[in-house]
């Protein structure tokens, strides 16, 4: 199948490329599938997730474990089961990323990151009782 | 939206399996107890609604992401 992404421009992509998120995204509870697609500025560790239940529905995310030390979360019961994990290296964690008019204050979605199961081919948005921010500064260490 | 009064240590039941208890109110503060099936999640409204507003935001993010060119240059992700 084919997909018009903004930003991007034509991506193919088959029903196995699908994370099927049960309950959507917090806002978005009715987006339930989506497909994770490589920025075209391969040199930025950023991926944008597109929505296929809503026309030009798309989030940047990136790996949280890329820019911030010592993230570390205990994923509770309810979403290793929502997600069928048996094993941790099935999955992968994603943070929501935003990029205000001034790129220098883009931050990253701590509180609530994306899981994936890869293998299973299933993903949400799990809200961690640990004292993360949801709106983390990308690049602190600049001020 | 349906408004109870309810007295310390007298309970709700939601949907037959959640139960909300009133354990102790005092200058405008309650705490409440809360007993629901493992599947049901409860956070408190401002949590769900920053993530809401955060989520809202990063939709319309996309186009920012060529603006971020330079500043991963200066700072170099860790790799794993």
């Amino acid at each position: 199948m084919k997909l018009a992404v903004d930003y991007v421009g034509e991506v193919e992509y088959t029903d196995s490329d699908i994370f099927y998120f049960e309950n959507g995204l917090y806002g978005f509870e009715d987006c339930k599938r989506f497909i994770l697609v490589q920025n075209p500025e391969k040199e930025l560790p950023f991926y944008y997730l597109v929505s296929l239940d809503q026309d030009k529905l798309m989030f940047v995310v990136t790996n949280p474990f890329l820019f911030v030390d010592d993230y570390d979360f205990d994923l509770a019961d309810k979403y290793v089961g929502d997600l069928s994990i048996e094993d941790s290296s099935e999955i992968s964690v994603y943070g929501m990323v935003v990029i205000p008019d001034n790129p220098q204050e883009s931050t990253i979605n701590l509180k609530a990151p994306l899981v994936l199961n890869n293998e299973k081919m299933i993903g949400a948005q799990c809200v961690l009782l640990e004292e993360y921010h949801s709106r983390h500064l990308l690049f602190e260490s600049e001020r | 939206m349906l408004i109870l009064s309810r007295k310390d240590n007298e309970s709700i039941i939601i949907n037959g399996n959640i139960e909300v208890k009133i354990i102790s109110s005092e200058n405008g503060r309650v705490r409440i107890g809360i007993d629901a099936p493992q599947n049901v999640e409860i956070h408190r409204k401002e949590v769900f609604d920053q993530i809401m507003s955060e989520n809202r935001s990063a939709a319309q993010s996309a186009g920012g992401l060529s603006m971020l060119k330079d500043k991963i240059g200066k700072k170099n992700p860790k790799k794993d």
